[in-house]
């Protein structure tokens, strides 16, 4: 199985030569590209990112997945990352398999999948704008977020902004046009990517603590 | 104890960077670390939101442990759309 996270362009036609078998009688693709438009809104180009690591490893957990699901003989499936721009193939996935059916399957099922399940994320560019996509829901049990426990703890916590400056940047949804970030770490190196918040200004274990003896669990 | 928090798609915007370590008390959980975040910046995102420790999806009441490397994915977005 191929199954891979690229920063290069994705070589659609030789994915798709170099999976065929003599017992297969149909090669299912698809090919998923950049469109110029959402919603109306004229797409330059999108912008993808992934948790690298975890996205390869659930891509080749549902590669496995799809075989055994479906029976379908072999799986291919490539998502690049980076700049793309109209026309560019974002993520193909490739199906081989005896009979047809199981391949329409397994195509429809890992596409669908990936989309709900595989740490990928794309902003998208607009002449006016930029948003991060709207993605899709988590499956029920994958989402930790939402619980009626967490939003009282976030009432009584919410007074607390120990360890970020806020300047505004309340109520910001993902999906709309956003401004720029306005929250950053008080503490750290502004030179570093990484923040360091301390202990003693942050005052991280005390709110813990808090939160644990007022009822945040 | 002390965990590496990691940051993706919007949360990376809104705090401004993609990572951060943090210290937390003893026996903390997701569910705290989420309260924990909740309290910094309002955003819908944290209703929707999952958690990856060590790269593999997380509950809430998951305890966390001391070098965890703890991702806050928001819904993700990858292949096309439609």
């Amino acid at each position: 199985m191929r199954v891979e996270i690229t920063d290069e362009v994705i070589p659609a036609a030789e994915i798709v030569a170099e999976i065929k078998a003599g017992e297969d009688g149909a090669v299912c693709v698809f090919d998923g590209i950049v469109r110029n438009n959402t919603r109306g809104r004229k797409t330059l180009y999108l912008d993808y990112e992934a948790y690298r690591e975890m996205a390869l490893e659930k891509m080749q957990g549902l590669a496995g997945e799809a075989v055994e699901r479906f029976g379908v003989r072999d799986v291919a499936m490539v998502h690049r990352l980076g700049r793309l721009v109209v026309g560019e193939t974002s993520v193909l996935i490739v199906v081989a398999s005896a009979h047809r059916g199981a391949g329409f399957e397994a195509c429809r099922w890992l596409i669908d999948t990936l989309k709900k399940t595989v740490p990928i994320w794309k902003k998208e560019q607009f002449v006016d704008g930029a948003i991060w996509a709207d993605g899709e829901p988590f499956p029920e049990e994958q989402r930790v977020g939402g619980s009626s426990e967490q939003r009282v703890s976030e009432t009584e916590n919410s007074s607390r902004g120990v360890a970020f400056e806020l300047k505004g940047g309340l109520g910001e949804e993902s999906g709309r046009p956003s401004p720029p970030p306005r929250a950053k770490a008080l503490v750290g190196d502004p030179g570093s990517d990484e923040a360091h918040i301390s202990k003693s200004r942050a005052g991280a274990p005390g709110s813990v603590a808090k939160v644990e003896g007022g009822g945040g669990r | 104890m002390r965990v590496r928090v990691l940051y993706f798609g919007v949360l990376k915007d809104l705090f401004g960077h993609d990572h951060v370590e943090m210290e937390l008390a003893e026996g903390s959980s997701v569910a705290d670390l989420l309260t924990l975040h909740r309290g910094l910046i309002a955003t819908s995102v944290w209703d929707a939101l999952a958690v990856a420790v060590n790269q593999e999806y997380s509950r809430a009441g998951d305890l966390l442990k001391d070098g965890d490397e703890v991702a806050l994915l928001p819904p993700v977005s990858g292949g096309v759309e439609g």
